[in-house]
Parts: C-alpha cells; structure tokens; sequence
C-alpha cells in the first residue's frame, strides 16, 4: 500500500516536473546562488543578508510555480539571485572587518605589553636610582656628621686640616686636655686610623696674642703634645704624628676682639697626603716634635 | 438599483484588476532605483571592476524602465526598478569588499611587518 504511494507520487511529480516548462537560466542561477551563500560564511556573518535571498528566492520559485517561465518570474529570479550575491559579499566585508578588528587588536595589546615593559624599566631604573641616592645621601650625611663632630675640617694646600678650637680643649693658660676635648680627639683619631696609613699628621698649636710671647710659643707646644699624645693613646701610631707648637705667630683671625682671639686659640691637625715610604717602620721610637729631628734620640713622651 | 451599481463597480474592478492596464506608473520604485544608481557612482563603483559591471546593469534596467513606463508597461517597468535597485545595492556592496579586503591585507602586513622588515 505505502509502495503504491510512493510510486503514485513519484508519478505525479514526474508528471509536474514534464508538463512546467523547464526553470529559466536565472533561477537556475539564483538557487546555485543562494546554495553557495547559505553554504559559505554568511549565515553566521550576514544572517539577514541570507534571509533576505532566501524569501527573495521562494518567491521566485513561486512565481515561476504559478507563472511558468515568465518575463516577471525571470525578474524575480534575477533579484534573487543578486540577493544572494549581496549576502555573500557582505559576509566577506564583515569577515575581513573581524580580521582588521583582530589586527588591531593585537597591535594594541603588543602597542600595551610594550609600554608595560617600558614601563617596568623605567619603574626599576628608577627604584635603583632612587636607592643610590638614598645611599649616596646617607653615606654624605654620615660623613657630615662624623666631621661635624671633629670640628672644622677644611682641605688645604697643606693637607686636611682639623681645627679644634682652644675654647673647648683646654683651660685657660693649661696645657690639659679637658674631658669634652677627650671625645673630639678619639673621633678623630678613628677617623685618620681609618684613613690613609702612609698619611702624615701634624699637630700645631696656636695661641692668641695675649701675653708674652715666648710663653705662648710654651703653652702652644705643650698643648700640641697633649694632642699627640692622646692621638698615639687612641691607637694613632706615634711615628706618624708630629706636634709643633707656633705661639701667636700664626692668627687666622683679629686679636684686637675677644672673638678674634678665640678664633685664634686652637689646635690644627693637619694630614697630609702620604707618600707611602712611612708605612712599616712602627719601630722606629720618634716622637716627631719637629720635622727632620728623627736623628735625636726621643726623650720618650712630651711635656 | 443600489445594489445594481454596487455590482456594475465590483465588476469594471474586477475587470481593470484583471488586464492590469489600471497600475499606476512605478514612479517611487524607479526614483529609489536611480538612488541607489547614483549612490553607487558616489561609492566609486567605476573604480573597481566588479562593481563597475553591476552599476552599467543598474544603469541599463533603469533606462529600460523609463522605456517601458513610456509604453505603458507599468507592471514590466516596476520589475525592472527592482533589477535595477538590486544591481545597484550590489555594486555599493562590492565596493566596500573591495575596501575591507584592502584593509584587512594592510592589517595583516602591519601585523607580520617586524619580522618581514628585518629581511632585505
């Protein structure tokens, strides 16, 4: 029973098919058409685009269904068929769109991964000059502090002078270290240990114009060995230290004023720069009082 | 002899339906047509080959509209705009094919540019 029916029908569409006249090149066209576009990227990137021709084509098909191959159902095929066309070619304009879209994209993240690296850098650089700083600053703070507690520190011809002043040394008229001068002279004391080995130290005395001046040029000496000797007692090694003693001879300030005078009443230690033959001969017993007396023998200890 | 004129007025309609001769002019399906025609020429179809073939069709069907309008063959001359817009709509379309698919070749040398440079 199902088979006859199957046959009938076949029958009747073969007898449909025999009877229209046969499809007109443009429908033939526009299914071919709408086939390739509905097979290629539009549905997905010109839906409406392909709904379009696919509307377009059924009423072609109908057309031609009622009309049989009319001047007006070759039309309607026609406009299908450029339906479908259409679909197609706005598929690929959005398909390429979607690749400059990714282009781009791309462009800018490596545009972005490039400027964080840049970024990244510079940060780093910049932490690492800040940390210098930071260091440098602190490595000149400490030094600053460390020579402001020696006193005055000046770089002369002669060497680095450290000028204590005799206000905080010592006593009027005494020869004796008092307690406060005690810490200044061990600062420095660790400060020329720490220094150059082969530098040379002189320790001078200077007075104010006050009083006779033979007794000046005394008490000038005799506080310069005080130094000295509480230089070589920190550590200092005595052969590398000199004490001479120049009274009033050598104001760096007015005595006429009582600030001028102060000014002058002091203590220079002056280092000069090594020459390096020095080095090595710790046994040599020198008390150094005056440059090129090394011959003498040492009385062992200053006054 | 109300109802005899009712009838007598659905007749002639169903008569004039019939012959089809009553259709007005396609006068606003062949004004789209010709816009479109032109915005096809604004879109540089000239320029690009494809595009150029489909705008001559569009400009063809549209003259033969006009031709057909002019003997009275409203109903041929209405498909015809309708040839005539679908060719031009193409047209524009394939000009901007043309444009994305430059830009996306341009992109992807952008892309691949470092490395291709660095050769000779």
């Amino acid at each position: 029973m199902s088979q006859f029916r199957q046959c009938a029908a076949m029958g009747l569409i073969l007898l449909a098919a025999g009877c229209a006249s046969s499809p007109p090149q443009h429908l033939k066209d526009a299914r071919s058409a709408y086939q390739q576009a509905a097979e290629g990227p539009a549905k997905d990137l010109a839906p409406a685009q392909l709904h379009a021709a696919q509307v377009s084509l059924t009423l072609a098909e109908k057309t031609f269904e009622d009309e049989g191959n009319s001047a007006n159902a070759r039309d309607r095929a026609y406009v299908a068929m450029r339906k479908a066309e259409l679909a197609q070619v706005q598929a690929n304009i959005a398909r390429d769109t979607q690749l400059v879209q990714q282009a781009e994209q791309r462009n800018q993240q490596m545009a972005q991964q490039q400027q964080h690296d840049l970024q990244q850098q510079l940060q780093q650089t910049r932490e690492q000059l800040n940390a210098e700083t930071q260091r440098r600053q602190e490595a000149e703070a400490a030094q600053q502090k460390a020579l402001e507690q020696l006193g005055n520190v000046k770089d002369e011809a002669r060497g680095t002078v450290i000028t204590i002043p005799g206000s905080v040394s010592f006593a009027s008229g005494k020869a004796t270290l008092m307690p406060s001068a005690r810490n200044r002279i061990q600062q420095v004391a660790e400060a020329l240990k720490q220094g150059d080995a082969s530098s040379k130290i002189i320790v001078e005395g200077h007075t104010d114009a006050t009083g006779s001046t033979q007794k000046n040029l005394q008490l000038s000496q005799h506080r310069a060995d005080a130094v000295r000797q509480s230089l070589i007692a920190q550590g200092v090694p005595a052969d590398r230290v000199e004490a001479v003693g120049f009274g009033e001879s050598k104001p760096v300030a007015d005595n006429a004023s009582p600030s001028g005078r102060a000014t002058n009443r002091r203590v220079e230690i002056v280092v000069q720069p090594g020459s390096g033959n020095q080095q090595g001969n710790g046994n040599q017993q020198n008390n150094g009082r005056r440059p090129g007396n090394e011959n003498q023998p040492a009385p062992g200890g200053a006054g | 002899m109300k109802s005899f004129g009712r009838l007598l007025i659905a007749a002639v309609s169903v008569a004039a339906a019939g012959c089809g001769a009553s259709r007005p002019p396609p006068a606003e399906h062949l004004a789209t047509a010709i816009a479109a025609v032109h915005g096809a020429q604004v879109a540089g179809a000239q320029q690009v080959p494809k595009a150029a073939l489909q705008l001559k069709l569009a400009e063809e069907q549209v003259a033969q509209a006009r031709k057909m309008m002019d003997e009275g063959e409203n109903e041929r001359a209405d498909y015809m705009t309708l040839r005539a817009f679908n060719d031009a709509q193409l047209a524009v379309a394939l000009v901007r094919e043309e444009e994305a698919r430059a830009r996306a070749e341009e992109a992807a040398k952008q892309v691949s540019g470092p490395g291709t440079e660095a050769q000779p």
